[in-house]
């Protein structure tokens, strides 16, 4: 979403409101704190909540909300062409009379006193902002009832352009952050993929899926499932005409079962904390079974432990190419209150390996990203060279992004994956 | 801060010469009227080339704030090249002379802006100019740079100079060029060609910022 918002004089509002239905701060951009914004500290158990109607629940002065919204450079200037921005408040108080709270922009505190029950927009202040995401936090001062108010939406008035999320039917996914791609294009009869991927440390964020080794029809790679828990993944699609995908063997303790959700098929993982900062290899192999499907197997080799471990073998029905096609990484953010929170991970030494047994150095990659990228509903996504390798950053509302639909090539090692393909375990 | 880069290119420095102001830049979209070229070679282009300075970046070197020249990394598409040309109006090279300008460049953190500058024998495509070396364009203030250059000795012969603003756009940010000026022997009026410069050798004389 882009819109170019000026300040608007009162002959203007009844057009503004036209562009602006949340609410009634006319002519303002009006940020949805449904889609924008998220509890960004908090004790435990806190009743905060960000609902599709904003902030609700707001009864700790300790909680701290946080609203992004994205001032773009202008034109002609600089990276960080500084911008006046004049935020305001929608909100009404229930269960106090009055209340006091800190609207911070950028860091700049502003007090603002709420009163009555009616929804009402607050003049909040101007900030002078150089482009990028501009964060606005809510703190709560002090109240004479049980709630702070329950705040629908942040008012922005600027010359500059403004990025934020505006498609309500896409909150969840805008909240979640943008997901981004490398896609890798792999030479025919592409039987092996391998795949070679690091997450820094500190970039292991909960709800971070690295993918490492996608193709058409599943994928396989690591995640961040909660602060003691980590899996390694595998998961393969029913077939597109709708028969089932059925495992046909798996590794010792793996877990396997179905998943439903953004499609169905087969899942397979196998809880191991993997670890920040070290280098964890991936290898995912595409066999004919002889009936008109394929097997698809996936191995992961930890350096913590020195040995390649299997994850599982799916066969999936009525497939057109019995070959890895369609070979691509990503990374995503499963876990929508975390959307705030950035990840990022390294990928390199891509190979591609044929039937016949030739190894293919995949040194291209073409970044890409989903419609909250596409859309920029979220613009805080990034791609391409890191010392030598790929690599994807997404969320936290970082502000130098790097537009998607682009290819980038990382130099070449040369040297082929020194893995045993037939000493792979299938136990 | 004065960078001199007299002798430059292989000619010698020039005399004292008085000064003839060019160019203030407080009209960019007059430019090209005026002799000036703008060129905008970046690969693959971008959303914009040269622009009237903005003053929110910063202030002009002289004159009203926004009375600069202005670029920036939008020149070329993100992953491409700057490429951007500025080529002054042709001049008489019978004498010696010295041409000075003054740069400048957003100082953003992680980002860099680099440029060129040099003469040719009056022609215009990029091969004409005898460039010196890519230099990284200072952050902070106004910086002078001056080019001397040796007369031919020959009536009638001319030349340009050019300031090119180069370097991968993904790490460039927002240059200012200002203050654009020839410096030719007495009398000054002789020495001017004039295509495209009949208007711009009148003198032009602004209040120095602090």
């Amino acid at each position: 979403m882009e819109r170019r918002i000026k300040l608007l004089k009162p002959a203007a509002f009844a057009a503004a409101v036209a562009v602006a239905p949340l609410s009634a701060q006319a002519g303002d951009a009006v940020v949805a704190l449904a889609g924008n914004a998220f509890i960004t500290s908090a004790a435990p158990n806190a009743a905060e909540v960000i609902t599709s109607n904003g902030l609700g629940n707001w009864t700790s002065a300790s909680t701290v909300t946080s609203t992004w919204f994205r001032v773009a450079a202008s034109p002609n200037c600089s990276r960080s062409c500084p911008a006046a921005v004049t935020v305001s408040l929608n909100a009404r108080l229930a269960g106090s009379t009055n209340s006091t709270v800190r609207v911070s922009v950028n860091g700049t505190p502003f007090d603002v006193k709420l009163s009555g029950n009616v929804t009402k927009n607050y003049a909040v202040g101007t900030v002078v902002v150089p482009a990028g995401y501009v964060k606005v936090d809510l703190q709560g001062v002090s109240k004479d009832g049980g709630y702070f108010g329950d705040v629908s939406s942040i008012g922005v008035s600027t010359e500059a352009t403004l990025n934020y999320a505006n498609d309500p039917a896409n909150y969840y996914w805008s909240r979640r952050g943008p997901s981004v791609h490398l896609g890798f294009t792999v030479p025919a009869q592409t039987e092996y993929f391998y795949n070679e991927v690091t997450v820094p440390q500190g970039q292991d964020k909960i709800g971070s899926y690295f993918m490492a080794n996608g193709f058409n029809g599943g994928y396989f790679g690591m995640q961040v499932k909660s602060p003691s828990e980590r899996w390694m993944l595998f998961s393969v699609w029913d077939a597109d005409n709708g028969a089932k995908t059925t495992l046909v063997g798996k590794g010792g303790g793996v877990v396997d079962n179905g998943f439903g959700g953004e499609g169905t098929g087969g899942q397979s993982y196998l809880r191991f904390n993997w670890i920040a900062g070290n280098t964890y290899r991936f290898i995912t192999r595409a066999q004919a079974d002889g009936a008109g499907g394929t097997n698809y197997s996936a191995w992961f080799f930890a350096p913590e432990t020195g040995v390649w471990k299997y994850i599982a073998t799916w066969k999936r029905p009525a497939t057109t190419s019995s070959y890895l096609s369609g070979v691509y990484s990503f990374l995503e953010n499963f876990i929508d209150t975390n959307g705030y929170m950035e990840r990022s991970a390294d990928y390199g030494n891509q190979w591609a390996r044929s039937s016949s047994g030739n190894w293919t150095e995949i040194t291209t990659a073409r970044f890409t990203g989903d419609a909250t990228a596409a859309n920029a509903q979220r613009m805080d996504y990034a791609g391409g060279l890191r010392n030598n390798r790929f690599y994807l950053r997404n969320g936290g509302f970082f502000s130098n992004y790097v537009p998607i639909n682009q290819s980038f090539t990382r130099p070449a090692t040369g040297t082929p994956p020194s893995v045993d393909l037939n000493a792979l375990p299938l136990q | 801060m004065l960078k001199s880069l007299s002798c430059a290119l292989l000619l010698a420095c020039a005399g004292a010469a008085q000064a003839n102001v060019i160019e203030g830049f407080d009209d960019v979209a007059s430019l090209a009227a005026r002799g000036f070229i703008l060129r905008n070679a970046s690969t693959p282009a971008g959303s914009n080339a040269f622009f009237q300075g903005n003053s929110r970046v910063f202030g002009a070197h002289d004159g009203a704030t926004g009375a600069y020249l202005g670029a920036n990394y939008q020149s070329a598409a993100a992953g491409g090249v700057i490429d951007d040309w500025l080529i002054s109006p042709v001049f008489s090279t019978s004498t010696g002379g010295t041409i000075s300008f003054y740069v400048r460049a957003a100082a953003d953190p992680g980002f860099l802006d680099s440029f060129q500058y040099g003469l040719s024998a009056g022609g215009t495509d990029a091969g004409d100019f005898v460039l010196g070396a890519l230099a990284a364009v200072p952050a902070g203030d106004w910086t002078r740079y001056s080019l001397g250059f040796a007369g031919t000795g020959t009536a009638g012969s001319i030349g340009r100079f050019a300031i090119r603003y180069t370097g991968p756009a993904d790490s460039a940010n927002y240059i200012g060029i200002d203050t654009l000026s020839v410096q030719l022997p007495e009398p000054a009026s002789l020495a001017l060609l004039g295509l495209g410069l009949a208007g711009a050798a009148v003198s032009r004389r602004r209040a120095r910022r602090a």
